[in-house]
């Protein structure tokens, strides 16, 4: 087994360098980008300069940097070598954790990421345990009790949750309990006045303002992983080895807890390490409806800008998390299910 | 005879809630079965050979299954009035069952020692942990599995079909139970393993004299494993002979067609083999009258319009037939 994971976890390596090497060439090949925005930063500082001086230079309008300029300024970005060679010349600073500097904020990328990650790792964690602590339950409620009252209506509502967006909810969610019925903070991660709170104050302020945003995260999940749960344990209910259980002597209620319900984990076990790429990337609509200042918001920003750098910043620990994640969802599976063996 | 059964089903009635509407796949089904001999029930899939098995055990699919009459009396207590929280002692514990599907009815994420284990646990609660443990290296060599030490700490899928059979006839017998329900133990194992597990059935019989109750569609297993047969169609007891009588002077015309169906070893090779022409009535629209009527040869008119009774030919030789005497 040891093995299997080693070999599955050099593989990390490849898949890790192709996944980014084509989004660094994208970055160099679409229109856009940092040199773009300076010279248009330019022409409007030359313009506006013009108007006020009220002078003739108007020839230097259409070119407000000189082609030596824009030599400079390619070299300060690493845009005059081929994009193979600077690939690589990015790489070699990403194995020494340098992600570079962002090209509007002119900070390092890992410390703006850094800034960011606690909101997003707490939004992700809350949700995901969240997630799994009601639809598991929930999902069993509804198989005992498959076809009774309480599975159709919550069926009702948590295929609702299914069918509207997370960023609808949000709207929904912000418009009225938030900003017209203000039983909520509108948006935020923690108050203005959090630093003089009391520590319980603390608690509460920061759980008062992801109530919402976490509703607005989870719902959408909440169906999948309910009916997966139901589905997969109603299987489990009718199949043989339920009925040995049964017929040994074992009550419905033991035989459901002691026989069907580790059977039924091991579809929700293969998603399990897959979350941990949701922790971070977050969702930047519901982000930004709630004016939460996390990662997905600021990977969509960047890439509305073109920050490259930041871009590819964010890409590298989404898309190592996401591989690492991969390699978790098989451990779960493995320890859930003696029949999994690995080598 | 009746004073020495050990299990009497009397008068039992099943019926299935369809989404076309109410089935009754068992009607009107007795039988006695006695300490220390095996009954055997035999007929075509859907005779209601498993259900009746299963509405001993009251392990009917809820919420289509559904016993509407009948008693099955265990040590003067008729079960089906029972609560359910006392069938659980009654199950695995009084009677036990093994089904066909070795390769399934284990489960697949627990050891053979836990699932053994589990009964002692249910039925036993004043055995400690280390004798469950030996109890089950115990059971595990009993039903002839090698190195049962080291077979107690795996999983099912680590045991082939026949082994894992043994598995399941170690659980149920586990608590040495009074009655062994067995629901075509074989037919989903090969020849070989077939007598092997047949063989262990028997000689564990002779050591504890449990009764077995041996549900199967081959009648060449009836006759190396039982004492007394029923047999059944479309839900009701076409003929209940010992196995003697059965082999020797079958009465209904069912049970006739059956055994002139089993090939055998003098016929000429390539020759057709015998069939039962037709099929199986739906339970849907049963014919009035006698149930085999569209397959029968002797057909006349009285079987059309009037079921024929279970009628009393010889001490334990009961047949279902209105024209048994002529046939």
């Amino acid at each position: 087994m040891a093995s299997y994971f080693i070999r599955r976890l050099l593989l990390v390596i490849p898949t890790f360098l192709g996944i980014t090497l084509v989004v660094f060439t994208i970055t160099r090949l679409v229109p856009g980008g940092p040199i773009e925005r300076i010279i248009s930063e330019a022409q409007q500082m030359s313009a506006t300069e013009g108007d006020s001086a009220g002078t003739s230079q108007s020839a230097a309008n259409d070119a407000p940097l000189s082609p030596e300029q824009i030599e400079m300024l390619k070299e300060f970005y690493g845009f005059d070598k081929p994009i193979f060679i600077s690939y690589i010349e990015w790489l070699g600073k990403v194995l020494t954790l340098d992600l570079g500097t962002s090209t509007r904020y002119y900070d390092p990328v890992w410390d703006i990421i850094k800034d960011k990650l606690p909101v997003s790792a707490y939004y992700g964690v809350v949700t995901t345990i969240l997630t799994y602590l009601i639809c598991i339950p929930l999902g069993v409620l509804k198989a005992i009790k498959h076809k009774s009252f309480i599975d159709s209506t919550s069926s009702i509502v948590v295929l609702i949750g299914y069918a509207l967006p997370g960023f609808i909810v949000a709207i929904i969610l912000f418009v009225w309990p938030a900003a017209q019925w203000d039983w909520f903070p509108l948006g935020g991660f923690i108050s203005e006045e959090f630093e003089d709170f009391t520590a319980a104050e603390q608690i509460w302020d920061v759980i008062h303002h992801s109530i919402l945003p976490l509703i607005a995260y989870m719902i959408g999940g909440f169906a999948t992983m309910t009916f997966l749960m139901k589905n997969t344990l109603m299987d489990h209910l009718a199949s043989d080895y339920i009925r040995t259980a049964i017929a040994k002597g074992l009550s419905f209620r033991s035989a459901v807890f002691k026989h069907a319900f580790r059977n039924s984990l091991i579809p929700l076990a293969t998603h399990f390490g897959n979350n941990i790429s949701l922790f971070l990337a977050g969702s930047f609509l519901i982000e930004k409806v709630f004016n939460i200042d996390g990662l997905g918001l600021l990977g969509f920003e960047s890439l509305v800008e073109r920050d490259y750098p930041i871009v590819l910043g964010v890409l590298v620990i989404t898309s190592i998390l996401g591989l690492l994640g991969n390699i978790l969802s098989d451990f779960c599976v493995a320890l859930v299910d003696p029949r999994v063996k690995f080598d | 005879m009746a004073d020495d059964a050990i299990l009497q089903v009397k008068g039992l009635v099943t019926s299935f809630q369809t989404e076309a509407g109410t089935i009754r796949a068992v009607e009107d089904v007795s039988f006695d079965v006695h300490k220390g001999q095996t009954l055997g029930i035999v007929g075509e899939s859907g005779c209601g050979k498993s259900v009746t098995s299963l509405s001993i055990m009251r392990l009917l699919p809820k919420p289509f299954g559904h016993i509407e009459s009948g008693e099955i009396i265990l040590d003067k207590q008729d079960l089906l009035k029972l609560p359910a929280k006392k069938m659980h002692h009654i199950r695995g514990n009084r009677i036990s069952m093994i089904f066909q599907e070795p390769m399934t009815a284990l489960n697949p994420v627990h050891r053979i020692g836990k699932q053994i284990g589990e009964s002692f646990m249910l039925h036993q609660p004043d055995m400690n942990e280390q004798a469950i443990y030996e109890a089950s290296v115990e059971m595990l060599h009993l039903v002839g599995i090698p190195a049962p030490e080291q077979r107690i700490q795996e999983y099912p899928h680590q045991l082939s079909g026949g082994m894992r059979q043994r598995v399941m006839i170690a659980i149920a017998l586990a608590c040495k139970p009074d009655i062994l329900i067995a629901d075509e133990p074989t037919t989903a194992l090969d020849v070989t393993i077939q007598a092997q597990i047949l063989e262990l059935m028997k000689s564990l019989q002779k050591t504890s004299k449990m009764a077995i109750i041996f549900i199967t569609h081959d009648l060449g297993v009836i006759a190396e494993v039982c004492d007394d047969v029923v047999v059944m169609y479309a839900g009701k007891i076409a003929e209940k002979a010992s196995v003697h009588d059965l082999f020797q002077s079958p009465r209904h015309p069912y049970t006739k067609g059956l055994l002139s169906a089993i090939p055998k070893l003098d016929n000429p090779p390539k020759q057709k083999l015998q069939t039962i022409e037709g099929s199986v009535p739906d339970l849907m629209s049963l014919p009035t009258g006698c149930r085999f009527q569209n397959r029968c040869f002797y057909m006349e008119e009285r079987c059309q319009s009037q079921p024929p009774p279970l009628e009393q030919i010889d001490t334990d030789h009961f047949v279902n037939c209105h024209r048994w005497k002529e046939i």
